[in-house]
């Protein structure tokens, strides 16, 4: 038999026992940046303000709301059960583990977007899934929940049903204090369920 | 860039059946060069006449498979990104020994029958004839064959965890025994009648 | 060493080699794909596009059709029909530098041609029903099955040239 056969045959021996002896390598546990931006580019990590209200009427337990802006932005004002976890020590322990379980969705809120935004990219490089945005934060929770517009008369159905939606969480959450003008005699408000499943509805 | 390429979006999808056809025509052509576009020659594998089936076989499994396990270890390539075949035990038994029957009557096997219908094989044409009516007729009588065809799914199983093997050991073994065959292959065929086709 | 031109076209690629370049190829395959090759999922891609083409009703209805008809694209255009038009492009190329291009029927000189086509079409017949049972033939399931490292890969070996074994025996007149 040729030499080159031994050759070669030896040579395969020497690849097979060299996937044995190779050393582990350490591989981070991380998404990779091309993830990221397939992630980023999909919208359904928003949450809308409206979405968010229509959990806290509900008291659904699976909302756990995280403030990442500063502590003394969230002592003055926050949304009711909102953590406080700001941005900057968004990574020091492992928070989510401890504050949600497999089927919660963690929204996360500041007053705009950006810091949120950006919590929630680092949260996503981690790995972490089922964490979510508020879009348009607290500035916008203030435009439509607490101090809505009403639509014109010529709006459609849907426009009304939300604005009379907010109408009735504006005085939830304020405890009735809010300037919202009812008409004497009005029917209870009803806080109408909504199914929606798709997210930003409605948006600033 | 880290491997699959199309499924990590490296390469665009519209680029992914001009792929095909280049690939198919570098497997055809090898294929073809090797010999396959010949059934008797084919057939010598069973008969101890002509071992090249085994030696191509093999071969290519085991350069593919240390390419994948190497390419992943460097982070080439995300191993859990490749397809890895479903395990439906029976039908994978009863339909391979199907196979078997029509491979040692028909002398071909459904890529090889295209290269020898490439070259002129009416024996080949025949050949590929007989698929179009027999995944025809397993179609038609779907209902009869449905039991074995779905019994018994194992999912996407390695054959390493299956054994209880880390995949190095399982290449390891699959090169001895790949060796080994090639030294009695060469035996058998040097004490078997020579048959000249 | 002899040349003549009948003798070139018995001259084949080493073995060990062409498995090599198998191997390369079917790697990038994977590498660029996610996917290893097939086969006999390009039969069953036209299979199904003429049935539709021929009874559309019974093909929507049918268990088994309608698993591979999709109003999204046309069954033909799949990875492995374009695969398959390559194959017959490149052994037709390597066929033609090699001088095998003929039209013949390759039999043992035992049998007749007739006897020879005979056994071709009932095989094709077995392979069709084998590779929808086995989900894949000696490409699709055994090659890149084994590469993969699926079990269902090593069984589809196993099983496939285990059978031809078997029967070997059986159909020996056939071939020697």
């Amino acid at each position: 038999m040729n030499k080159a056969y031994y050759i070669l045959a030896a040579f395969l021996i020497i690849l097979g026992v060299g996937l044995l002896v190779l050393p582990e390598r350490d591989r981070p546990d991380e998404a990779s940046p091309r993830e990221l931006l397939g992630d980023l580019r999909n919208p359904s990590r928003f949450i809308s303000t409206d979405k968010v209200a229509e959990m806290l009427i509900d008291k659904d337990p699976t909302l756990v709301l995280v403030d990442v802006r500063d502590m003394y932005d969230n002592l003055d004002f926050s949304l009711p059960g909102a953590h406080s976890i700001p941005l900057e020590e968004i990574l020091v322990y492992d928070w989510v583990d401890s504050l949600a379980y497999e089927k919660s969705k963690v929204v996360l809120f500041s007053n705009s977007d950006i810091k949120a935004e950006q919590a929630w990219l680092l949260l996503k490089r981690e790995n972490h899934n089922n964490i979510h945005v508020m879009k348009g934060g607290l500035n916008c929770w203030f435009e439509t929940i607490i101090q809505p517009t009403a639509p014109p008369e010529t709006a459609a159905n849907d426009e009304i049903d939300r604005y009379e939606f907010r109408k009735g969480a504006s005085i939830y959450f304020t405890g009735g204090s809010a300037p919202i003008e009812t008409e004497a005699g009005a029917e209870p408000v009803v806080v109408r369920r909504k199914n929606k499943t798709q997210v930003v509805e409605g948006g600033c | 860039m880290t491997g699959p390429l199309i499924p990590m979006g490296a390469i665009g999808q519209s680029w992914d059946l001009v792929i095909a056809l280049l690939i198919g025509m570098a497997f055809g052509y090898v294929l073809e060069s090797a010999g396959f576009s010949s059934s008797r020659k084919l057939a010598g594998v069973f008969y101890g006449y002509d071992f090249t089936v085994l030696r191509v076989f093999f071969t290519a499994a085991i350069t593919a498979m240390l390419g994948l396990l190497y390419f992943g270890y460097m982070g080439w390539l995300d191993l859990s990104m490749i397809y890895v075949n479903e395990t439906y035990v029976i039908a994978t038994i009863v339909g391979g020994l199907i196979m078997g029957l029509g491979f040692i009557t028909g002398g071909y096997c459904p890529g090889t029958s295209m290269c020898g219908v490439a070259i002129g094989k009416i024996d080949a044409m025949v050949f590929t004839g007989g698929m179009f009516v027999g995944i025809l007729i397993f179609s038609e009588a779907f209902s009869l064959f449905e039991g074995i065809y779905y019994s018994n799914s194992l999912g996407p199983v390695k054959v390493y965890d299956s054994l209880g093997l880390s995949s190095g050991v399982f290449a390891l073994l699959l090169i001895v025994v790949a060796l080994v065959a090639f030294v009695f292959a060469r035996i058998i065929q040097n004490k078997v009648k020579k048959v000249d086709y | 060493m002899n040349t003549s031109i009948t003798d070139r076209s018995k001259i084949y690629a080493n073995p060990y080699l062409s498995g090599f370049l198998l191997g390369m190829i079917l790697l990038a395959t994977f590498y660029i794909t996610g996917r290893g090759l097939g086969a006999s999922g390009a039969i069953k891609s036209t299979v199904v596009t003429a049935v539709n083409a021929a009874a559309q009703n019974h093909a929507g209805n049918s268990a088994y059709y309608s698993k591979f008809i999709s109003d999204d694209h046309h069954p033909m255009n799949n990875w492995l029909v374009f695969e398959i038009l390559g194959v017959l492009a490149g052994a037709f190329l390597s066929g033609a530098i090699a001088g095998r291009l003929k039209l013949k029927v390759e039999h043992s000189p035992k049998i007749s041609s007739r006897t020879r086509l005979i056994m071709a079409g009932i095989g094709g017949i077995l392979f069709g029903i084998g590779s929808q049972l086995g989900r894949g033939c000696t490409s699709g399931a055994a090659l890149s099955g084994m590469a993969s490292m699926a079990l269902a890969g090593f069984i589809a070996l196993l099983t496939i040239f285990g059978g031809g074994y078997l029967f070997a025996y059986f159909f020996r007149k056939f071939w020697i």
